[in-house]
């Protein structure tokens, strides 16, 4: 190990090089992840916060908590829960969706509200101030606005108000009335979600997701390709070196082990540097941007790409392996 | 040391027949045209390549015998190589180079005495490429002594060097044999290095010869 350290610590323009291109790759997946964990948070952060793990919702509704129109009937242990996508306008249109659970509930914010007022994330203030009134386009409902609390739901702000408000908002808007789920543990003849699947369910939630799994994968296993080639080739260039290493007895084990830590530290410390630049990013980036520090995914993604890594060695190691001393030294021993 | 009826080819015969016996204390040169067997010769001696037919014997074993493994522990506990441009390692200091041999072998030989000795005290903690082309052979010869072989191998040592550089080369290596009695073989172009050497033997039509 103590050699493979020297040659690189000795020969570091050579390997400052690797490290750059690594770094940049380690660096590149952990913004990558740090923009999809925003967003994944800014899709569901309302869910995410709700103090419940276990949502009732109708069959039909596939978890999406806007498919799921549930009559309303008396319980004493579930907490109802409303949620609508609204167009608010009054001088400009601006779109949120609407959060109710009853004001005593404990599971969402704090809402020691009167009919008609509500919370609302502050992205959803713009040029409004906390007094102003907001009314649904559609049903022409005034809200008045009293005051914030964070909350995003399907890259939306969310607007959080009570179920009497909820009541009173469908007196005037028709149709139904209606919650979308039952939060809580309890017999119903509703379907059962957990909270990670209503997430999901979130609209563009899983194809996001998916893009950015995808990216990240990618751009894995490019990085590590790119590494087991570089590896390569030095191991190529070095030959006539290892060949004389391995004719005068050292052990490919010895200078097998050298090239594996070297592996091994260009990893480690590309993706310790890329996680410390990438938490620096989450503190500094505009609230606009979703961007979030996960240090179990930052640990799940650098651990990923050691491993991919140092299978990437194998090949190399290979060569190593099959070198033939007195082929390397070039048929003479000069 | 004893090496019988060596027979190898490549696309004709090179080596037909080679016997030689090399006592402790005796430094033999091997003189021949290019493309005589020489260096080929001088592998199969270091164990770096099997010969279609014949023995090696160091000591009572048949070396040809034994596995990749053994043969390289033999390679790094009895034999001492020294190559025409000294291969030493380009990030080693030259304390490591002798270091990274005793880590192997895990003899606690006194390699600074040993530099010391060679004249290259002032320069132990030097890279390759900041020493002279005598300064690095006489690191490849201490490499070599590290793990106090009883062979020592040496193919074209002063090549690359001038004549002083190449004559003190030559008597360090005759000086392994005669004081330490090592088994030295030397295998070289240049004549003026002969006489250091107990023994001259040309390598002729695949057979060697005594001059």
């Amino acid at each position: 190990m103590q050699l493979g350290m020297k040659e690189m610590w000795r020969q570091r323009r050579r390997y400052s090089l690797i490290f750059v291109i690594t770094l940049l790759i380690v660096l590149l997946t952990t913004l990558i992840t740090g923009l999809a964990d925003g967003l994944a948070y800014d899709n569901g952060a309302s869910i995410r916060e709700l103090d419940a793990e276990t949502f009732h919702l109708t069959a039909d509704a596939d978890g999406r908590l806007t498919r799921s129109f549930i009559e309303r009937a008396p319980t004493d242990t579930m907490t109802p829960l409303a949620v609508k996508p609204l167009t608010f306008g009054n001088e400009t249109k601006q779109d949120a969706t609407l959060f109710a659970i009853p004001a005593a509930s404990s599971v969402g914010p704090t809402l020691d509200l009167a009919v008609g007022e509500v919370l609302v994330d502050p992205s959803f203030l713009g040029t409004l101030a906390v007094g102003d009134t907001v009314d649904d386009f559609a049903s022409g409902y005034r809200f008045t606005i009293v005051g914030t609390t964070e909350g995003r739901f399907s890259h939306a702000p969310v607007v959080w108000t009570t179920m009497e408000t909820w009541d009173a908002y469908q007196q005037v808007a028709g149709g139904p009335v209606y919650v979308s789920a039952w939060l809580g543990e309890g017999d119903t003849p509703l379907s059962t979600f957990t909270k990670q699947e209503i997430i999901e369910a979130v609209p563009g939630y899983s194809a996001e997701q998916g893009t950015f799994t995808m990216m990240r994968g990618f751009l894995l296993v490019i990085g590590a390709f790119i590494l087991t080639a570089f590896f390569y080739m030095v191991t190529l260039q070095k030959l006539p070196e290892l060949g004389i290493l391995k004719a005068i007895g050292i052990r490919t084990r010895t200078i097998g082990t050298a090239l594996v830590s070297q592996v091994m530290l260009t990893v480690i410390l590309a993706s310790g540097l890329a996680a410390l630049f990438t938490a620096f990013m989450a503190e500094v980036v505009p609230a606009a941007i979703p961007f979030q520090f996960d240090v179990a995914n930052a640990l799940l993604y650098s651990t990923l790409f050691f491993i991919i890594s140092l299978a990437g060695t194998l090949l190399p190691l290979y060569t190593l392996r099959r070198l033939d001393a007195a082929d390397a030294l070039g048929g003479r021993m000069k | 040391m004893r090496l019988t009826a060596i027979h190898h080819a490549y696309e004709q015969p090179i080596l037909s027949g080679v016997n030689l016996t090399v006592s402790p204390g005796e430094c033999i040169a091997i003189v021949g045209p290019s493309g005589s067997g020489k260096s080929t010769l001088l592998q199969i001696l270091g164990l770096l390549k099997r010969p279609d037919a014949g023995t090696l014997h160091l000591g009572p074993v048949d070396v040809f015998t034994l596995d990749e493994e053994a043969r390289r522990k033999l390679r790094l506990n009895e034999i001492g190589f020294v190559f025409q441009d000294a291969h030493l390692v380009p990030y080693l200091t030259v304390m490591e180079q002798l270091e990274l041999v005793q880590a192997e072998t895990g003899l606690a030989t006194d390699s600074r005495r040993l530099l010391t000795d060679l004249g290259l005290g002032h320069r132990l903690n030097e890279l390759p490429n900041r020493l002279s082309g005598g300064e690095r052979q006489r690191v490849a010869i201490a490499r070599a002594l590290v793990n106090d072989p009883s062979l020592i191998l040496a193919d074209e040592p002063t090549a690359s060097l001038d004549y002083v550089n190449g004559r003190l080369v030559m008597e360090r290596l005759a000086a392994a044999a005669h004081e330490d009695g090592k088994r030295v073989i030397v295998i070289t172009h240049d004549e003026r290095m002969l006489d250091v050497c107990d023994r001259v033997l040309r390598l002729r039509d695949g057979q060697l010869e005594t001059l």
